[in-house]
């Protein structure tokens, strides 16, 4: 630290009354220090960053956010009550640091209502905590959301939407965090093309992460007469994700129901699992998802 | 507009995995070039490296006259349409279309210009006020579109834009975006799982499997000269017939059914080496007849069948039947009325089909 202390001289701090003209880092001992941005290439920032943490919002003056960031990314649960309404966690992690970091910040920023607080742990990853914890068409949205941020910045991103949490004690709220943020980071390392991850769609991606090559062969093989078949994966995909409803499933695959009902026949007969009954559904199910990891 | 160059792409993972191996090709300014294959087949993999979404293993990708394998892709010039609509789900239209220019800046007339421009071609100017929520699936891509015209881009890269719309919609979508083609005469590359979309719209078909380039042609050449049997069966529905068979005195038989091979494609048969091998015979669903005419004038073609299914689907019939215990498909004028379980002669153009390898699986004639 002294060395860096000698060569930045003046432009080095620990503490700053003008913490937004620093990029700030902090070492494995936890210490943190701060190095004026206009001294700086971006080639120093770059290095600084893959041998400190980077701390993204450490200028925020928000005293709210000031809070999430002590509870959720320094652990600190001393603090008082960082919310009472319960809330829910959409984790989200960019495949490449974005050129133009700032503005694409305030682009996620500004695409939600003010209920949604941003939270970036570093310039790849962080999340939102949403307040108003209703919204059927969240997922969607996300999807639509993640894809014109793709568009627009040539960034792709994964989000994970977390439960809904009652219990707002620091400590459930950083327990929730770590859990989820280990969840999301298995679902992206086995599923990498999903762009939104909910908690029911990422279980059996961690039971996968667990299971031996052999085991998900053997998964696998299970749907393996159909598994050329694409159309006729889907259909059953859209089946099981419509609670084994045909005329809901129809409706989304935009089949009349007649049709999607001889394609789930057809599977049943070149399978011999029966995909009607709860426990051939579940098989079948995790039988798809290996087909989607990498 | 842009001419792009791939040449010797590869896509390797840290597994090892080849996603695409040794690609190239030469897309010509202003051509509407469609990569076609099955799931898993290495097109969208390859359009992502196009867009700087992926980087490249291996060869170079040249768009212009720069190489831009290293160039970071907000700044090679493309803008990309996707499966699911990217719209922003809190602004309205103007804002959705406009999202992307304020982002480089332009100046706010120049944005209205523009936005108003790619409105008007794509019938979106009474809707600009409404936020996504509010329409539908065909006005939500058509503005996903409109967001990509605006950027006035060297290329335009489109991955399965039409895979959320309905059936009917996305005949409709198809034409639009030809049109939009037709207009802007921007180079488009378009991936798609489904050939008909292939063969409508693109100017030359790219077929992928496993990562590797098929065929590459005008929709009719692919068509009528498929380089192999994957190619023969993909492209086209009902797909290509494929009959297994020896080559015996210059016929094509299957047990005790025999059909005369034309001379000119017997000579060529002969001269590689396959009399009395065993070969693939593929023939389209649409070459074999059932008019009393054509068999009457083709009796050395003859095959008697069995109609398992006859499936009537408007101005033709498909006919499900097998000959020799293989089973293949007629396509047929529906004024025939034909019924499921009848015996009937049909015949085959042996003029329009095509002789594989049953080996390399390679076209011979």
């Amino acid at each position: 630290m002294n060395n860096l202390s000698e060569l930045y001289g003046e432009d080095y701090a620990v503490t700053s009354e003008q913490p937004e003209r620093y990029y700030w880092y902090k070492t494995a001992g936890g210490e943190r220090f701060g190095v004026r941005k206009a001294r700086l290439s971006d080639e120093e920032h770059m290095l600084l960053c893959t041998l400190f943490y980077h701390e993204v919002d450490s200028d925020m003056e928000d005293p709210v956010q000031q809070k999430w960031v002590s509870v959720l990314f320094d652990e600190n649960l001393d603090v008082s009550t960082v919310t009472e309404k319960p809330v829910r966690y959409i984790h989200f992690h960019l495949k490449e640091v974005p050129s133009d970091f700032t503005e694409f910040k305030e682009a996620m920023i500004g695409l939600f209502s003010t209920e949604v607080i941003f939270l970036f742990k570093n310039e790849k990853e962080g999340l939102m905590v949403q307040e108003n914890t209703e919204g059927e068409q969240l997922v969607e949205e996300l999807e639509q959301m993640a894809a014109a941020l793709t568009a627009d910045f040539f960034i792709e991103m994964s989000l994970f939407v977390g439960q809904v949490i009652e219990d707002t004690t620091p400590s459930n709220l950083l327990n929730t965090y770590q859990t989820e943020k280990r969840w999301f980071t298995s679902g992206i390392k086995l599923i990498p093309s999903q762009l939104v991850f909910t908690q029911p769609a990422i279980v059996p991606a961690i039971l996968f992460s667990e299971a031996s090559k052999e085991t998900i062969h053997y998964i696998k093989t299970l749907i393996e007469p159909v598994s050329e078949d694409a159309e006729l994966l889907k259909s059953i995909r859209a089946y099981l994700e419509a609670n084994l409803n045909i005329t809901m499933a129809s409706k989304q695959l935009y089949v009349h129901r007649n049709s999607l009902q001889y394609r789930v026949d057809k599977f049943i007969e070149r399978t011999g699992i029966d995909v009607k009954s709860f426990k051939g559904a579940v098989m079948v199910y995790l039988a798809l998802l290996t087909y989607e990891l990498r | 507009m842009a001419e792009i160059k791939l040449n010797h792409i590869y896509k390797r993972y840290d597994n090892k995995f080849e996603a695409v191996k040794d690609f190239n090709l030469d897309i010509q300014d202003k051509e509407f070039i469609v990569f076609v294959g099955p799931s898993g087949c290495g097109k969208s993999t390859t359009l992502r490296m196009i867009a700087g979404l992926e980087d490249i293993s291996d060869g170079d990708l040249v768009i212009g006259d720069r190489r831009v394998n290293d160039v970071a892709p907000k700044d090679r010039d493309i803008a990309m349409v996707f499966q699911n609509y990217a719209l922003y789900p809190h602004m309205n239209v103007y804002d959705n279309m406009a999202f992307g220019l304020k982002l480089r800046k332009f100046d706010k007339k120049e944005i209205e210009r523009r936005v108003m421009d790619a409105a008007r071609i794509l019938g979106l100017e009474n809707l600009l006020d409404r936020k996504p929520k509010a329409l539908s699936g065909g006005q939500r891509q058509r503005v996903a579109l409109g967001r990509a015209i605006v950027r006035d881009p060297q290329v335009f890269l489109m991955d399965e834009p039409l895979s959320n719309l309905d059936a009917k919609l996305r005949v409709q979508m198809r034409a639009e975006i030809s049109k939009l083609h037709q207009r802007l005469q921007t180079t488009t590359i378009y991936v798609t799982h489904d050939q008909t979309e292939a063969m409508t719209m693109a100017t030359r078909i790219v077929i992928m499997k496993d990562g590797v380039i098929q065929q590459v042609g005008s929709p009719k050449e692919v068509y009528d000269a498929p380089d192999n049997v994957f190619v023969g069966g993909f492209i086209g529905s009902p797909a290509m017939n494929f009959l297994r068979g020896q080559l015996e005195d210059g016929y094509f038989t299957m047990n005790d059914v025999r059909v005369k091979v034309p001379e000119g494609k017997m000579k060529t048969l002969r001269d590689n080496g396959y009399t009395n091998k065993e070969v693939l015979l593929g023939i389209r669903p649409e070459d074999i007849h059932d008019e009393p005419v054509f068999i009457e004038s083709s009796q050395d073609t003859k095959i008697k069948a069995a109609i398992d299914v006859a499936e009537l689907m408007g101005a033709e019939t498909y006919l499900y039947s097998k000959v020799a215990d293989q089973d293949f498909i007629a396509r047929v004028d529906s004024r025939s009325d034909i019924h499921s379980g009848q015996h009937i002669d049909l015949a085959l153009n042996m003029n329009k089909c095509h002789f594989f390898d049953t080996e390399t699986e390679q076209r011979i004639y």
